[in-house]
């Protein structure tokens, strides 16, 4: 199993969810597992920051859209940032530019919320 | 064997006794002494002996009998004659002379001694059948073979008796020689025989302490027979029954002797081998039932109750090891509150449990309150006096836990205890890792099960042929990954009979991935019937998925409809990778990625919005290449990725080659590079190539 590991701090009222490694079918649980705590706490403002992050799979990306309604829901959301240019390509590809604001860094995606 | 029934038998027994008895009185009253009748009368009771023999052979049921039941018969056997003497000497005071052979002198002891003979040969009969099943217990090579021999020489000893009219003390004298040879025989059996008393080696303590102390009751009984019932009445009645009776009586002498002199050598250590007993049974009943259960939970429980059975401790549980956290914790217990399974000491490595771990071996603590260190446990459970605990150790030498027993007085338990605990804990962990074996074997079966039917299934998806299109060729491969992917391209036709060209990916792997992949051609193939707009099909397709499959799965896909005549393409690309588009001649190939979210990310507000198709007008010799992200992504032994320039690379200069030559480059290029990793994502190429107007090629099978 290659590396992965996601670290967790908070901006004020943003969680900031920071994964690094390779994001990949044996992986993506532990993704999972953070994003759902976080929704259990009730922290429906999330930036997942994708610095430090080297690859990530179609099961990497399903991740985002098993949560995204429910938070949404709670008038919160995803904000995508930190991404590098391999790595943006694949959500581009897919489209993801459509349904996330993706931003440079944390510090411009947690305006983005406080702008809402 | 004679086959007389039974019933004759029963008849013929008391006509013979009465006839011996009227020859008797008529003998008596006539001074008479016929050596005819004499010898006649020692055929007919010899005769009467050996039915008897035969019809309790037939009759008499020993096996049904308990041990205990089969000596209490023998003893009722054996006290009944006296207390038949007894009861006969009340009522008669029979006379006989002194020499032997001795004769009645009286007519009560006529009468007397024809009642005792009888009631002899029914009393020895069934104690010969006793002690016979007391013999056979144990049956081995000769034992059948000794028997025999015993009851031939006796009825040998007895008609020699009879005929020579002496008795059986070893006179040594020419008269006696015959009397001595088969008298010494016999007793030689009888010591033979006398060493067949298996039966009593397992007896439970209690019942080898019950018969020995009976058994000398019962055996000072016997010695007396000969004295007080055989030799002076049965003598004048029959000497080939009295010399039978002889024999037997030795005989019971001589096995009763041995039995209890054997009992009384065992006695002392009765206990500890009862205890060894219980001990083995245990250890096989444990083997049995662990590997009869499959179940973790119900083997933990049950390795607790086992060893409290078997050790009788008061408390017994069983800890598991968690390398992770490197703690143990109380898995199964019997007698443990909850505020000690919350407070227990013993869940690090240290301390107690270190010594342990250590040496693997148990460790027995007889007195907890001596020993100033664990003093403390007293507190955390009163009634843990006495500890024992057994280290379970797996296959691979790794720690699994450790079983606990406690007893609430010191010294509850002994050395033999400890071995025991130790040998039920290695049993313990092996079958505690059977069954996570078994369910890590169940597993892959059904992984590698599902595996295959994925396989299948894709397979089954795929076209096996390709179209022939008008002024096109077309080509395509699909390389299937070691985990089965979601890889799928097919050849639909529009409502206005133009054809297309799809390919898609289903995210994930696996079963699902391939059963998305199924119903996915089935929805396009239907829409694109009913449709002339890819866009619109694809608008379709979308909000039939988004409904259908789960949140977190989606396809990208890339649809091209061709215009045969024309050489047109429209291309719609949801959410897939790029098509690559290569026009005759030098310059490079161009990416073509008009814009488009996947499918199933999204309801169709979104999607139907983004989603625009690209036209391109190819000329002749132009080819367009569309693949799946499992091409870009094909790594090699150091971990490169193939990408999308090698792809554009190999994609250069291809107007002057056949797509079949193409095909064939691209394959041999990507094989190439990956060399012997194993492809982690299934990879498809599919090519287009317009050759210009009028041009027909035949239908390719693949």
């Amino acid at each position: 199993m290659e590396k992965f590991e996601v670290i967790y701090s908070q901006e004020e009222d943003v969680a900031i969810v920071n994964i690094r490694g390779f994001l990949d079918a044996h992986t993506a649980p532990l993704f999972e597992q953070e994003l759902q705590k976080r929704v259990d706490e009730k922290k429906f403002k999330i930036v997942v920051d994708l610095e430090g992050l080297q690859y990530i799979s179609s099961a990497g990306l399903g991740v985002f859209m098993g949560f995204i309604e429910e938070i949404r829901g709670n008038g919160g959301d995803i904000k995508i940032c930190g991404a590098t240019p391999k790595v943006y390509r694949v959500f581009d590809l897919l489209g993801f530019p459509n349904l996330f604001e993706f931003a440079e860094n944390r510090m411009e995606a947690v305006v983005k919320f406080n702008n809402q | 064997m004679l086959k007389i029934p039974l019933k004759i038998l029963y008849f013929l027994l008391p006509v013979l006794f009465a006839i011996i008895f009227i020859v008797d009185i008529l003998l008596y009253y006539s001074q008479l002494e016929i050596l005819f009748i004499i010898t006649f009368r020692e055929i007919i009771i010899a005769v009467a002996l050996i039915i008897l023999f035969f019809v309790a052979g037939k009759r008499l049921h020993l096996e049904n009998l308990s041990l205990r039941q089969k000596l209490i018969r023998l003893s009722f056997l054996i006290l009944s004659n006296y207390v038949l003497v007894f009861i006969l000497n009340l009522f008669m005071s029979p006379e006989y002379t002194d020499e032997f052979p001795q004769h009645a002198i009286s007519l009560s002891a006529v009468i007397f001694s024809n009642i005792l003979g009888i009631f002899v040969i029914f009393t020895l009969i069934p104690v010969l059948f006793i002690f016979r099943d007391f013999i056979f217990y144990r049956q081995k090579r000769w034992t059948n073979l000794l028997f025999r021999l015993f009851l031939f020489f006796s009825i040998v000893t007895g008609i020699s008796v009879a005929v020579t009219r002496q008795p059986l003390n070893f006179q040594m004298t020419s008269q006696s020689f015959y009397n001595d040879l088969f008298f010494a025989i016999t007793i030689l059996l009888i010591l033979l025989l006398a060493l067949r008393n298996d039966w009593l080696t397992y007896l439970p303590r209690k019942e080898k302490m019950l018969f020995f102390f009976l058994g000398i009751l019962v055996y000072g009984a016997i010695l007396n027979l000969f004295d007080r019932v055989y030799s002076p009445y049965l003598t004048p009645y029959s000497l080939f029954l009295a010399a039978f009776g002889n024999i037997m009586w030795l005989f019971m002498v001589i096995y009763g002797g041995f039995t209890i002199v054997k009992l009384m050598f065992h006695l002392p250590t009765a206990k500890a081998f009862d205890r060894k007993i219980k001990e083995v049974n245990s250890l096989y009943d444990l083997s049995r039932i662990l590997n009869n259960e499959l179940d973790f939970r119900k083997l933990t429980r049950l390795i607790t109750q086992l060893i409290a059975r078997v050790l009788e401790s008061h408390s017994t549980w069983l800890e598991l090891y968690d390398p992770q956290e490197k703690k143990l914790s109380v898995i199964s217990q019997i007698n443990l509150t909850s505020t000690q399974i919350l407070t227990n000491p013993f869940h690090t490595l240290d301390g107690f449990n270190r010594e342990i771990l250590t040496n693997k071996r148990a460790i027995l603590i007889n007195d907890v309150a001596v020993l100033k260190e664990l003093r403390f446990l007293l507190n955390w459970k009163k009634d843990a006096r006495t500890i024992l605990a057994a280290p379970l150790f797996s296959n691979r030498d790794q720690l699994m836990g450790i079983l606990y027993a406690t007893k609430p007085h010191p010294f509850g338990f002994d050395v033999e205890d400890v071995s025991l605990l130790e040998g039920f804990a290695n049993q313990a962990a092996i079958a505690l890792e059977n069954t996570e074996l078994l369910k890590e074997s169940i597993e892959r079966e059904r992984l590698q099960q599902e595996l295959k039917i994925a396989r299948d299934v894709q397979l089954k998806l795929l076209p096996q042929t390709i179209p022939a299109i008008v002024n096109h060729q077309i080509d395509c491969f699909s390389l299937t990954a070691s985990e089965v992917g979601g890889d799928y391209y097919d050849f639909i036709q529009f409502a206005d009979d133009k054809p297309g060209v799809i390919i898609g990916d289903v995210s994930g792997k696996g079963t699902s991935a391939a059963f998305y992949m199924a119903e996915f051609k089935g929805v396009i193939q239907t829409l694109a019937r009913t449709h002339q707009d890819p866009v619109k099909m694809l608008s379709q397709a979308n909000k039939i998925f988004y409904r259908n499959i789960e949140r977190k799965t989606f396809i990208s896909s890339i649809v091209g409809k061709i215009n045969p005549e024309s050489g047109e393409i429209q291309i719609v690309r949801a959410g897939h990778t790029p098509a690559i588009y290569c026009k005759n001649g030098n310059a490079a190939p161009q990416i073509l990625e008009p814009a488009g979210l996947g499918i199933g990310l999204d309801n169709g507000r979104v999607f139907d919005k983004v989603l625009s198709p690209q036209l391109i007008k190819m000329q002749p010799g132009d080819m367009l290449l569309l693949y799946t992200d499992g091409l870009t992504e094909a790594r090699n032994a150091s971990g490169e990725e193939f990408g999308e320039e090698r792809v554009c690379n190999l994609a250069h200069h291809c107007s002057r080659m056949s797509v079949l030559e193409v095909r064939e480059k691209i394959m041999k290029e990507i094989l190439r590079f990956v060399g012997d990793t194993l492809l982690h994502d299934d990879l498809t190429i599919l090519l287009v190539k317009y050759d210009g107007p009028e041009t027909e090629k035949t239908k390719t099978k693949i």
